[in-house]
């Protein structure tokens, strides 16, 4: 398919599998009685190639090799976008203000992780297309939680968003009903609690943070598809499981 | 059962015997009660507590249950428990003098417990030894360092010596000083140390790395660079770091310099 490179791949045995997913590519050789995964990573996270074929590239010498043993190989596999296991730290290339009463929507971008599984459901690995570095989110150096760290220009027209294979959009809606401007340096976005959905691009579920006007901050995900385009088809689940009031409280703290 | 003889059929008819075997099994089958409940506990907390935790509660357990069948045990045969308590107190103070540095240990130890400064798993340094604690028991703390030997410290050496553990927070600093040549731009030089930070993937984004001049050397300006990290990353992290600050100032022609020794000849 042109717009998509997951789903699932028949690899006839002897045969490998190669995709090109922005800066991640993946070679999977099968053979009788093993799986063999070469992976290698580009600079650019932003790279917009996508690719899935059987008649791969030569396998680089270098990246890393990874090899899955069974006792028959399953003539075909499943490839799945997954959002990060861990929330992220967004920093604002520049700082936003949220005017007195006024709303807000931006979207954000951050790397996609893939899974590939056999046949019968069972999990071969779940890889980044990009290593994110990490990053330390909490009120001191002593409670917090690690994160991973991205940056972003917080763009505000949909028409802006370029297509990248390997990057998850999210829709922050941002509310300021306090009687003072909403100051955003940084917020902790908990991708692995959000569940991915495909249309034009891939779209985590939207996040809505309101400000109060005693000052807190209230923050909940949008339950359903995001609703950008309209055939807006469910790609994966949330990573982590996590209660409402769980990210309430996590998300809640964020903003700053 | 003619065959079994009479005297055997007399023997087990002694209340002494009867109240003896009755007390083996208490025995018995109360020991193996304690295990059972250990085990049980064990699984049941194994996920919820700590390490530390879950050792605390399973001798808890273990000793309390030891100890109600042993006193069953002596009710069974017959002995007073109030004299032997009383026994006891006497015993208590007789050992007491007699082993002051155990006692002394299984205080400290307690005081240990209830404190909480380390636990089990922790990477800890205490006085000169350093490992990882491996447990924490009434009369000592044992240790596994890093090249895999096996240290025990008496807990009256613990609570008066100075303590760090290593594993407290989740993230931890690494000051690096390094020498940069004095005709180096200090813009510069900041900038090609900080770029290498963010580009590192053991140094967190944030709390942001930060590098500034913290003094004038004799023969070079002394520069420190202060990165973040996760704590189980301080090995790689100690071993790659220098390597990439040199990589990185080589690759941006800034000298590490020699030292430098001016000699001036007076005998002209």
């Amino acid at each position: 398919m042109a717009t998509a490179w997951w789903g699932d791949f028949r690899i006839p045995e002897g045969a490998t599998q190669y995709w090109r997913i922005g800066p991640l590519s993946l070679w999977l050789h099968r053979s009788e009685r093993e799986y063999r995964l070469h992976e290698q990573r580009d600079s650019d996270p932003f790279d917009p190639r996508m690719e899935a074929s059987l008649e791969p590239p030569p396998t680089p010498p270098e990246g890393k090799c990874q090899r899955f043993l069974m006792e028959r190989t399953f003539p075909s596999v499943r490839l799945t976008p997954r959002c990060a296991d861990r929330p992220f730290l967004v920093k604002t290339a520049t700082p936003l203000s949220v005017l007195v009463g006024e709303k807000a929507t931006i979207y954000v971008s951050t790397p996609a992780w893939v899974q590939l599984e056999s046949s019968d459901a069972r999990i071969l690995c779940t890889l980044p297309t990009r290593q994110p570095n990490a990053a330390w989110f909490g009120a001191n150096t002593r409670e917090g939680e690690l994160c991973f760290a991205s940056a972003t220009r917080a763009i505000l027209e949909r028409a802006e968003l370029e297509p990248r294979p390997a990057r998850l959009y999210t829709m922050v809606f941002i509310e300021n009903h306090a009687e003072v401007p909403l100051e955003v340096l940084r917020f902790k976005l908990p991708v692995n609690a959000l569940e991915l959905y495909h249309g034009e691009h891939l779209w985590t579920q939207s996040v809505l943070v309101e400000r109060r006007k005693d000052l807190s901050i209230d923050a909940r995900v949008l339950t359903g598809p995001p609703g950008i385009v309209a055939d807006e088809r469910f790609v994966s689940g949330a990573v982590a499981k996590s209660s409402d009031n769980l990210f309430r409280r996590t998300l809640g703290a964020l903003l700053g | 059962m003619d065959w079994i003889p009479q005297s055997v059929y007399e023997f087990f008819d002694k209340p002494f015997v009867v109240s003896a075997l009755r007390a083996a099994m208490i025995l018995v089958l109360g020991l193996m009660l304690a295990r059972f409940l250990v085990r049980l506990l064990q699984r049941l907390v194994s996920e919820r507590f700590s390490a530390q935790h879950q050792m605390i509660l399973r001798r808890s357990v273990f000793y309390i249950i030891n100890g109600l069948v042993l006193f069953a045990a002596l009710r069974e045969l017959g002995v007073d428990l109030s004299v032997l308590l009383g026994a006891a107190g006497v015993l208590t103070v007789a050992l007491g003098f007699a082993s002051q540095t155990s006692a002394s240990n299984l205080i400290a130890g307690l005081f240990m417990m209830t404190e909480r400064a380390f636990e089990v798993g922790n990477f800890i340094k205490a006085g000169t030894s350093s490992g990882t604690v491996l447990s924490i028991d009434l009369l000592s703390v044992k240790l596994q360092t890093v090249d895999n030997l096996f240290i025990r410290i008496p807990n009256e050496m613990m609570i008066k010596t100075e303590i760090i553990n290593y594993s407290r927070f989740p993230i931890r600093r690494m000051d690096i000083r390094l020498g940069v040549a004095y005709d180096s731009a200090i813009p510069r030089v900041r900038e090609v140390l900080l770029a290498m930070a963010h580009a590192h993937p053991l140094i967190l984004e944030e709390p942001e790395p930060v590098v500034g001049v913290v003094d004038f050397g004799p023969s070079e300006l002394l520069f420190e660079l202060r990165v973040w990290f996760a704590r189980e990353n301080v090995v790689e992290l100690s071993m790659g770091l220098r390597e990439a600050i040199k990589n990185a100032l080589d690759q941006n022609e800034i000298s590490i310099p020699f030292p430098h020794r001016v000699i001036i000849n007076t005998d002209k």
